[in-house]
Order: C-alpha cells, then structure tokens, then sequence
C-alpha cells in the first residue's frame, strides 16, 4: 500500500515522455487514459488519506545535500488544488484530442504534472523547479498555435517569467539561508528573503504592473493550450501565497486593484480570449483578496472559488476554442450570429457564461463565500469592490461574451457545429459546473456540500450559500447589470467594439525592448563606425603602410647614395629607386639591397 | 440588436441542416423580429426582483445583513446598475482614448 498512490505530478510527467513515440489512434488514447489514471491515483490518495484521520501527511521525501525533498505534502488544501487540476486535465486532454500535435500534447501532460508538483510540494526547492517547469510547460502550449505573433508571445512569457522566476529564486535562496528551513509555510516578513518571493508568486498570480503577460499570452495561445494556461499557473500562484502570505492585509488591497481594474480593458477589448483573460485576472483578484482577509470562511471561498473558477473559466475558453476551430476568428468584430450554426457550442458557452454568477451554478456557492468574509471581517471597502467587480465580471462574461460570439448581428460566417471531442469536453464542464453547485444532494460531484466537504477548513458555523436574502440579493444584481447593458446597447451608448490594439503594461517592455534596440543601433552603432574611420581605418592603417615603407625608403636613401657614388644619371637613378619601390611591394628585393638593409639596422642598432 | 437584426425575419440558409440547428435559428429569429421583448422581460423581471425585497420589511425575514445599507429595498439591484454603468462610462470615456492604437502597432 506504501508504494501505491503515486506522486500524482510525477505519472503525468513521466508518462508524457512516450507520447512521441505513439501514433494514431493509441496517442489519442494514451493522452485520455495517462491523466485518467493520474486522476484515479489522486482518488485512491485522497481516500487513503481521508481513512487514514490525520490533518497532514507527509509522503514522498528525498534527502538532497542538506535538505529533505518533499514531493507530497497532503492536507485538504492541497488534495482540493489537486483534485480539480487533475479532473480538468483529463477534460483538457478530450477537447484536444483532434489536434494529435505532440508539443500541445507534451506541454499540457508537463503542465499538469508540475502544477500538481508544486501542489503537493513540501519544500520551496521542489516547489521552485516544478515552479519553473510551469513556465515552459506554458511556453510550449503558447508556441503550439505556431504563427509569428504566438511565437513572440512565448518569448515575452518566457522572458518575463523566467525574471520572476529569478526573483523568487533570490528570494528562497536568501530566506533559506536566514532561516535554515526550507518548508513552504508561512513566511514572516522579518525574514529578508520574504518580499523577493512575495514579488516572485506576484508575477504568476498576475498582480496590477506585473499582469500583462496574461492577456497578452492568452490571446494568441493554442486553442487547446490556453485552457491549460488558464487553469495552472494563476491558481498554483494563489495556492502558493494561500500557503506562504495567508492573511496578509497587503494582499487585500492588490486583489481590490486586480478585481476592479481589468474590467475596463476588458470592456474595450475586441478579442474574445483577451477580454475572457482580462475577466481571469478580476476572478483571480477575489481569491487574492481571500487569502488576503486570511480567515477560514475567507481561505474556504479562496479553495471552492478556484475550483469552480477553474472549470467554468475553461468551459468558456473552450467554447471561444471551438468557434475560432471552426472560424479562425476570434474578434467580436468579425463573430456574431454563430447561434444559428453553432447552437450547441452557444447553449454550452451560456452555461459556461451562467456559471460565473447565477444560482445554482458553482461560482454563486464559492464566491460569495469570499463576499461574504469580507463583509464579516469589516472590511467595507474590500466588500464594496467586490461587488463592483461581481456586477461588471457579470457582464462581461456573462453578457458581452456569448453576445458578440453568437448573437448580436449576423457576421454571415456559416460553418459547422464543432467536433464531437470538443462539445464532449465542454459537455463534462457544463454539467460539473451545474451538478457541483446543487443543493440538497451530497454525492460525488453533486451538491455544493461535497464541494464544502472537501475544504481545508471545519466552520464554526456552517456557510449556507441557499438562502433567500442572499439568492434574491444576488438577482437583483445580475439583473440589474443585464439591464444596463441592455439598456446601453439599445441608446447605442455601448462601447462599439472596433479593430484596435489596446494598450497595457506590456507597452513598458514591448516599446521599451524596442526604443533599447534603436538607440543601441543608433548610438552604439554610430561610436563603432567612428572609431572604424580614425582608428582602424585611419591610424592603424597608416600605421602599418607606415612600417612597410619605411624600411624601403632607409634602403632607398642607402641604395641612392651608392648609384649617385657609381655616377649614375639622375634619370637612371630615378628607374632604379622606382624599380626598388615595386620589388620591395611584390616581396622580391635583390640580395644586396638586403644585407644592405640588415647592415644598416645593425648600425643603428649598434648606436643605440 | 441593431436595425440589421430586427429586419432578419426567417432563418438564413445555414451550414448545417440537422434539426436542432434550424430549431435554434429559428428561435433565435423570433427574438430579432422585436428586441424588445427581452427588454421588457428584463425589466418585469427586475420589478419582481424588487418587489421580493420588499418582504424584508416584514417580520420574519432577515437579510443577515452586515452594513445597514443592505438592508435598503433593492439595494443590490441599484448597485450592480450603477457599477457596470459606471465600467461602460469610465471604459468609453476614459480609458479608450488613452490606450486605443492601430491594430499594428506592435508590428
């Protein structure tokens, strides 16, 4: 029994290293079956943990130098991150499984395999590889779409992770080494190393400044691959600080500015996926403000809004996946209508827009949970934005989205419904999204009490998400949005939707990389054609004719002086030294001109 | 739900002819013809949201509110009108023209 489960990261990763080697139809079927197993695995792992009543399990530990890796820490929190990323691998991998192209498929297997890593990792050095592992995992998922401008997101995702990484790196180092435990546990700001990984976790987490990798790399990924971006590296981000900084006041203020900001880019936005990635970020910023308010009602919410966030996020990352497999296109400009050929993907696209709000779909059971501690630990404020942030994600998720996909005017585009793989994935997510979020019923995926039941903490008083004031309390605010948008759009006072590229942070380091490479080519490369002309074309050059001449001119003068003494004629003379100037030049002096020359520097050389 | 939609009075000829596709297409029809229905709907749904607030004055119900402005009639409603009014304008009015550029501007 000790040998079984396994480290659920490490079947995925190991596993994905046979995908090249299988063809057809077996790759189609290893892909499912290889995260299949891996989710049976964490089933057995969490059953066994479960029967086995303790609050924490340490399995899996390796020593390296002076450290104990642990590649499985299992508590409730972990095996919940756990749980819903291995369930959305396997669905991942059946929206897929049309493309049979080994880099999404083996950046997808690894993706998950790390997050799982850094899930159920017990220490930061084994949290910090499989940390970096994620980062190239997304590389090849962003690469997988295989068109210039993918190809230029993944190197800024890289680069600009690959820095966060270094960061957090520092940060682990110094704090290791001040503090000698290398745990993942909570990290007391006295310690030096603290604000590095704090800085570190923040650029995955997509915090205000450090976020715009996120819209950027989201909207020109893979169709498949984004749906593993979306759910992997921002949640293990959250994981991490819920882990690291839980309860840290700092936090609720960054997830206020991530709740309330992207709504306005994503309000202006024509791409669907960029308006859907600047959407994460807001969802993000509720679990960020959870960690942040720190208590267990709070810390719940964080855990049950990552799971339901996680599988309705990707739905509708799916249902965009599936109209631009379908169409190339993902533009609101250049979509609208699409219901009327593509009506199963829309009904499943809906759902995946209900479940970021409605009753009786995931997120109305997890999120308010997190509304909720704000309001309880008096944190006005924070409550507030919440709100707003609720209300406009509403919209604009629930509304702007399917609208100018499948409704709004008719683009004309007439194409068929999408592949049967693709609506079955998206078909599991729906009915997951609305089965988790049932009341009454407490079975496996059914019911939010199985949801609440896997929670990494016991309430003092149980949290009661189905009662009138708050489904009534949340109806009217949706249904108030709805109104305003409706309102707007029939005054014609909407934000047109228009071909442009909107500005973000990543203008900083696009321009800046850019205005950097200009002013080298311009002022750098401008020293080194000075210096070409006055020194290595100018003085050395004149330098070097200079100690090639002057040998033949001492031999010259030497030589002149004896025809002048043979009483050679002045025109003679003059053939003669000409004669002695091109033999010097084709290396062909005669003999005695030579031991000339030689006696004459032995001459100088001796009055030296 | 421009002019455009509400003169699309059938079905246009689509890719796909199974019948759950046309039955889609022609509701979906139905509901050009005259946008306003889902307006009116909206909005008789909104007043019936409001008038279920209204039983919070009675006693018996309890908003379990933790500020006392939550205990105003629809006030939820009135905040989440004013919040995505308030995305639509700020968006439109302010953030637009300070971030919009060409298409290729990165290029």
């Amino acid at each position: 029994m000790n040998s079984l489960p396994l480290p659920p990261g490490l079947i995925l990763i190991l596993g994905a290293l046979l995908i090249p080697f299988l063809r057809g139809w077996a790759k189609s079927a290893y892909v499912v079956i290889l995260p299949a197993v891996g989710f049976l695995n964490l089933i057995c792992l969490t059953s066994s943990f479960a029967a086995g009543g303790e609050a924490e399990v340490v399995r899996w530990t390796f020593q390296f130098m002076d450290f104990e890796l642990v590649f499985g820490r299992l508590d409730k929190f972990s095996l919940l991150f756990g749980h819903i990323f291995s369930l959305l691998a396997v669905v991942a991998f059946i929206f897929i499984l049309h493309t049979r192209d080994d880099l999404e498929y083996i950046s997808g297997m690894v993706y998950a395999g790390s997050a799982l890593g850094v899930v159920f990792a017990g220490d930061l050095i084994t949290l910090f590889v499989f940390w970096e592992m994620l980062t190239l995992c997304a590389v090849g998922c962003a690469l997988a779409r295989r068109t210039a401008e993918a190809r230029g997101a993944a190197f800024r995702y890289l680069v600009f992770h690959v820095a966060g990484g270094v960061i957090l790196m520092a940060g682990i180092i110094v704090h290791v080494v001040q503090t000698g435990s290398a745990e993942v546990a909570e990290i007391s700001w006295e310690s030096p190393g603290a604000w590095l990984i704090f800085l570190g976790f923040g650029v995955n987490c997509a915090w205000p400044l450090l976020h715009a990798w996120l819209p950027d790399a989201y909207s020109k990924a893979g169709i498949g691959g984004v749906v593993f971006m979306a759910t992997f590296t921002t949640k293990t981000a959250v994981y991490t600080l819920a882990r690291t900084f839980p309860g840290e006041e700092k936090l609720i203020w960054i997830g206020v500015a991530m709740v309330i900001l992207p709504l306005f880019w994503a309000m202006i936005e024509n791409d669907l996926r960029k308006t859907l990635a600047y959407c994460l970020i807001n969802q993000v910023g509720f679990m960020v403000v959870g960690v942040g308010i720190g208590t267990d009602l709070a810390l719940n919410g964080t855990g049950a809004h990552a799971y339901c966030h996680i599988l309705y996020k990707a739905l509708l990352f799916m249902s965009i996946g599936a109209v631009m497999y379908r169409t190339g296109k993902s533009k609101a400009t250049e979509l609208g209508g699409l219901c009327r050929s593509m009506p199963l993907t829309c009904l499943l696209c809906c759902i995946g827009a209900a479940a970021s709000s409605f009753p009786f779909f995931g997120s109305f059971v997890a999120k308010s949970m997190i509304v909720s501690a704000a309001a309880e630990s008096h944190h006005t404020i924070a409550w507030l934005a919440l709100l707003f942030g609720a209300a406009g994600v509403f919209h604009l998720v629930g509304l702007k989205i399917p609208y100018f996909a499948f409704f709004s005017r008719d683009s004309g585009i007439r194409v068929k419904e999408a592949p049967t793989n693709m609506l079955v994935a998206m078909g599991i997510i729906a009915v997951l999204c609305f089965t988790i979020a049932l009341p009454v019923v407490n079975l496996p995926w059914m019911g939010y009490r199985y949801l609440y039941g896997m929670l990494p903490f016991e309430l003092e008083h149980a949290y009661e998400p189905y009662t009138f004031a708050h489904i009534n309390a949340q109806m009217l605010l949706l249904a108030f949005a709805a109104l305003a948008f409706v309102l707007t759009l029939l005054a014609g006072r909407y934000p047109a939707e228009a071909r442009a590229e909107n500005l973000d942070f990543d203008v900083l380091y696009r321009r800046a990389g850019l205005a950097t490479l200009r002013f080298l080519d311009r002022r750098l490369n401008a020293i080194n054609a000075t210096v070409k002309r006055w020194v290595v074309d100018g003085a050395v050059a004149k330098l070097s004719r200079q100690c090639a001449a002057g040998p033949v001119w001492l031999v010259a003068q030497a030589m002149k002086s004896v025809w002048e003494a043979q009483r050679l004629d002045a025109e003679t003379v003059a053939l003669k030294e000409a004669d002695l100037y091109r033999r010097a030049k084709e290396g062909a002096v005669p003999i005695g001109a030579s031991a000339l020359l030689a006696a004459a520097l032995m001459a100088v050389l001796l009055a030296l | 739900m421009t002019d455009e939609d509400s003169k699309q009075t059938e079905a246009p000829a689509l890719g796909d002819e199974r019948p759950y596709v046309r039955a889609a297409a022609r509701m979906w029809s139905r509901v050009c013809v005259d946008p306003m229905r889902v307006v009116r709907g909206l909005i008789y749904a909104c007043a019936f949201l409001v008038a279920l607030d209204f039983l919070f004055l009675l006693p018996g119900f309890d908003k379990h509110a933790h500020h006392a402005w939550e205990n105003g009639i629809g006030f939820y409603g009135v905040y989440g009108f004013v919040s995505c009014s308030l995305v639509f304008f700020m968006a439109k009015r302010f953030v637009r023209p300070a971030v919009k550029r060409d298409e290729d501007y990165y290029e």
